[in-house]
């Protein structure tokens, strides 16, 4: 089972941002993000038992100062759960609780984390033109969100650390 | 045990105290502590860490210190083990019985047969719901023919029709680029159709159709987007709604085969679209049941978590409550044994003879009264140590003082027991007998040497005294009084030379029976001044006597020459001649003899008066000096000498008389002895006087080196008729001591102890008033 589960545990292991970047379009700024990822049979199991899975893509977007700590202007979410339904045998998957879509494959409901739809994080106003900012993203399963004894249990199983690493770039607000 | 330690102690304890209250808690399905649960395992971990820490560093140190042997470690040793004991058994039993337990329980919720009738009861509404959908799917085939062949305006009817027939909620026919055709039975307040999506669409086009179950509970319509409630319990609480069992339909799409008259310009593909829901009933039962499967397959799968979550807070516990059982043993120990180790030391600083007060442990209990009690005693152990030595020192000074007084009295004490032996004696016994009797202490009287006589004449008192009081004697008679003569030298028989004591015996008594002491005083010089006052006496009397008749004796013979002078023949009178000259010789000799025997019977009173001693000095000297290199006289003179008071007559005959004897001492020296010489020298002297204030004084030393005085002489030199000069009346330093006693001075005699010759020296304490 150990010598089975090496491998997918480790092609599972980690989440990669394939890119991500930020765009300045006229609602405001976007991030556009593409990531890399399959879930283990384990977690596979889980969610077709019915129990709701959690991933969340953060960002944070900082303006450093030389003379004090470096102002953090944006630091934001956004969760997608995918669920199945036993009875209807569909995925949904819902973008911060307000997008609902139905799924008949469990890839399907992954595209959308997978490469989800450009999502505004910080307003016209919230950035300072001409100031370059450090971003930081990253794309992880969000294990705080998950029923407590799955919390405990993914303390000490591989299985369910699922989590990209930061992935840094500079942006120049324009 | 710091106070530091302690209370971090009573700190630690409250903080453990809700760390674990809200582990409790957390474990407990409650929001507040799901997402925190990690951190609060982390920090529950970290204060037993910290915990464990402490213990460790507790257990070193009295681990050191029961190495080291220090005082009271194997008692707090002891207590902490006992202790710690009683705190970590029964929390271990507790705890091992408490993980067993929740091993156990959580296994037994989860049952295979619970699994399969879910598992059971999922299928059967799969089935159910199968069933209505193929009922919808033949339904929609069955109008998709008879819809075939009629136009846009009959589809309308023909539809409103069949569909009251079975019942739909809804039915629509559209195009494939999405243009409704018609439609009836829309849901009401919806503007626009519920349409099926291109994909659906896509599937319609196979001859079986498109066909599905829509809707479901786990449609949840979040509000917020950050609630992070789990979906189950929106489940629940969407389930609990009638709305949400209406949510459930089928939906079928078919396509509509292209008509087979083909009068109709149907160059567009037309699909007809059923939606039913669900019956309220089955829908709400297949909810639930949906619910109650999703549920349990979660806990199913996380019951490993939990059990986890259980021991891992039963552990923490344990470890908490083990770790601060510890500390508290240690807290609780030292508290204990603190007193004891108090009294302990106490006990310790007693027995090294410090009875200090000891600071006492402010408690009421029995421990408390003890080292009160102890406390009391170590003040009365030093109050009556206090007491004793105040005792023992007054009566060391008393002794010391009595001791002190015997010591410096002039009078010899001795101290013997019944048997007359020796028991205590002073320092002047030593003086006056001039032996050494620290060796004779404890032996009796009668083995000391020399002292034989002494022994007998007292034994033999204290008989007598003895016999008398035996007699019936008056009761004064306690004490005896007896002159006993003692040999100077033992075993000379020369009573010149016997010491005079006078002794006073009385009986002792003490403790152990009978003592004697014996008190004497050499009273040799008193009985030298009454022999001189004696011999003073005799010599104005037979002065007196024989002089009468010695100017008769003269005068006879001088008539007896002048009558027969020339009436004799020349041998004859050669022969009167020389008769009368020795009559008249020795009348005037014997003359002589008698006016100095006279003179030294009633010696002028001294008148006294403000003397220059070495102006005095120097004139006599100048009778007796040369002054070439022959002169065997030397004088050495202090040039300040106060003046003395003096009578000048009486002090030269005083110098002359020394410088007389001492040049006859001089001549008879013995033969090849260094040259003759006498020194007279005067100086000034500071003495101290009774009242402690000091004094001055003159002496005057006249020292020759001659052979010395005989010792019989030495001693009673100053007597009258005491001579060692062949032709000598013996008065002259009789007389000198007579003048000088008149002045009121010290004449002291003594043969010199590094070479032959005598040395006197006369001391002058009264001097001249100083005149500025």
């Amino acid at each position: 089972m150990l010598t089975f589960a090496q491998p997918s545990a480790l092609a599972a292991d980690g989440v990669d941002i394939v890119q991500a970047h930020l765009e300045n379009s006229d609602e405001g700024y976007k991030l556009s993000a593409n990531f890399s990822f399959d879930l283990n049979a384990g977690l596979e199991d889980v969610i077709v038992r019915g129990v709701p899975l959690y991933f969340t893509t953060e960002i944070e977007l900082k303006r450093p100062r030389w003379y004090w700590f470096d102002e953090k202007t944006v630091d934001a979410a956004q969760t997608v759960r995918i669920s199945y339904n036993v009875l209807t045998r569909q995925y949904h998957a819902s973008i911060s609780g307000r997008l609902q879509q139905s799924f008949n494959t469990l890839d399907d409901a992954l595209s959308l984390v997978r490469r989800p739809s450009r999502w505004i994080v910080a307003e016209h106003g919230a950035l300072k033109p001409g100031a370059t900012y450090n971003i930081a993203v990253r794309m992880r399963l969000d294990l705080a969100q998950l029923p407590k004894p799955f919390q405990v249990h993914a303390l000490n199983n591989s299985d369910w650390r699922l989590s990209s690493d930061w992935k840094y770039f500079n942006f120049k607000a324009e | 045990m710091t106070r530091v330690l302690r209370y971090l102690l009573v700190v630690g304890g409250a903080i453990i105290s809700i760390l674990l209250f809200l582990l409790a808690s957390g474990s407990e399905n409650s929001q507040a502590f799901e997402q925190n649960y990690p951190w609060l395992l982390a920090l529950n971990a970290l204060v037993a860490a910290a915990l464990l820490g402490l213990v460790v560093l507790l257990l070193t140190r009295l681990y050191k210190r029961y190495r080291r042997g220090r005082f009271g470690s194997k008692l707090m040793a002891r207590l902490v083990l006992l202790f710690a004991v009683i705190g970590i058994l029964p929390g271990t039993i507790i705890y091992l019985v408490s993980v067993q337990f929740v091993s156990r329980s959580i296994e037994s919720w989860f049952d295979i047969r619970v699994e399969s009738a879910l598992e059971s009861g999922l299928n059967l509404s799969h089935s159910a719901l199968d069933a209505s959908l193929s009922d919808l799917q033949a339904k929609a085939h069955n109008i998709a023919l008879e819809l075939s062949d009629l136009s846009d305006a009959a589809q309308i009817t023909q539809l409103s029709r069949l569909r009251d027939q079975s019942q739909m909620q809804e039915a629509t026919v559209v195009t494939a680029s999405g243009r409704i055709l018609a439609n009836v039975g829309g849901r009401l307040g919806a503007l626009v159709p519920d349409l099926p999506t291109t994909a659906m669409l896509r599937q319609a086009r196979v001859p079986r159709g498109f066909s599905a179950i829509e809707g479901g509970a786990d449609f949840y319509d979040n509000k917020g987007a950050s609630d992070p409630r789990p979906a189950t319990q929106m489940a629940m609480q969407a389930t609990s709604g009638l709305d949400m069992a209406t949510n459930l339909r089928l939906r079928v799409v078919v396509a509509i085969p292209p008509p087979t008259n083909g009068l109709l310009l149907q160059n567009e593909a037309r699909f007809l679209q059923l939606l039913q829901p669900v019956p309220t009933q089955l829908a709400a039962n297949a909810e639930a049941l949906r619910a109650a499967y999703s549920e349990y397959q979660e806990r199913s799968l996380g019951r490993s978590g939990l059990r986890k979550i259980y021991i891992v807070t039963l552990t923490l516990t344990l470890l908490l409550a083990i770790f601060g059982a510890i500390a508290s043993a240690f807290l609780i120990a030292s508290s204990l044994a603190k007193p004891l180790l108090l009294l302990a030391e106490s006990t310790r600083a007693i027995a090294e003879g410090n009875l200090s007060p000891r600071p006492i442990v402010a408690t009421s209990d029995e421990l408390g009264t003890l080292t009160q009690s102890f406390n009391t005693m170590t003040r009365q152990l030093y109050e009556a140590r206090t007491a004793v030595e105040k005792n023992r020192t007054e009566l060391e000074n008393a002794k010391a003082y009595l001791e002190s007084v015997l010591a410096n009295m002039s009078a010899g004490v001795m101290v013997f027991d019944g048997q007359f032996t020796l028991v205590t004696c002073n320092e002047s016994v030593e003086r006056i007998l001039q032996h050494d009797f620290d060796q004779y202490i404890g032996k009796p009287l009668t083995a000391i040497d020399g002292l034989a006589p002494f022994a007998h004449a007292i034994i033999k008192a204290f008989s007598e005294q003895n016999a008398q009081s035996a007699a019936g004697a008056k009761a004064d008679h306690l004490h005896w009084q007896q002159q006993i003569e003692i040999p100077h030298t033992p075993g000379s028989a020369d009573s010149e030379s016997n010491i005079t004591l006078l002794a006073r015996g009385s009986h002792l008594p003490v403790a152990s029976g009978n003592g004697y002491v014996v008190v004497f005083d050499d009273i040799s010089d008193v009985i030298s001044a009454q022999r001189s006052i004696a011999w003073g006496e005799v010599a104005r009397r037979l002065a007196h006597e024989i002089k009468n008749p010695l100017t008769p004796i003269q005068l006879s013979a001088e008539r007896l020459q002048m009558k027969l002078d020339g009436k004799l023949d020349a041998h004859d009178t050669a022969m009167l001649h020389k008769g009368t000259q020795t009559i008249v010789n020795q009348v005037a000799a014997m003359k002589r003899m008698v006016n100095d025997f006279r003179d030294y019977a009633k010696t002028p009173a001294a008148v006294l008066s403000p003397l220059d001693l070495n102006a005095l000095i120097k004139e006599i000297l100048n009778l007796y000096m040369g002054g070439d290199d022959n002169d065997i006289i030397r004088a050495t003179l202090t040039p300040t000498l106060s003046r003395v008071m003096g009578d000048a007559t009486q002090l030269r005959q005083v110098i002359h008389n020394l410088l007389q004897n001492a040049q006859d001492a001089v001549t008879e020296r013995a033969p090849g002895a260094p040259p003759p010489r006498i020194n007279i020298a005067t100086e000034e002297i500071h003495y101290r006087n009774a009242d402690g204030a000091v004094n001055n004084a003159v002496r005057l030393s006249v020292i020759d080196n001659g052979p010395g005085f005989a010792p019989k002489i030495l001693t009673r030199a100053f007597e009258p008729y005491v001579t060692s000069k062949p032709r000598g009346t013996g008065l002259g330093l009789a007389m000198v001591k007579k003048i000088i006693d008149e002045h009121g001075g010290r004449i002291d005699i003594q043969n010199r102890t590094e070479e032959s010759g005598a040395k006197i020296a006369i001391l002058l304490l009264k001097l001249a008033p100083i005149d500025f």
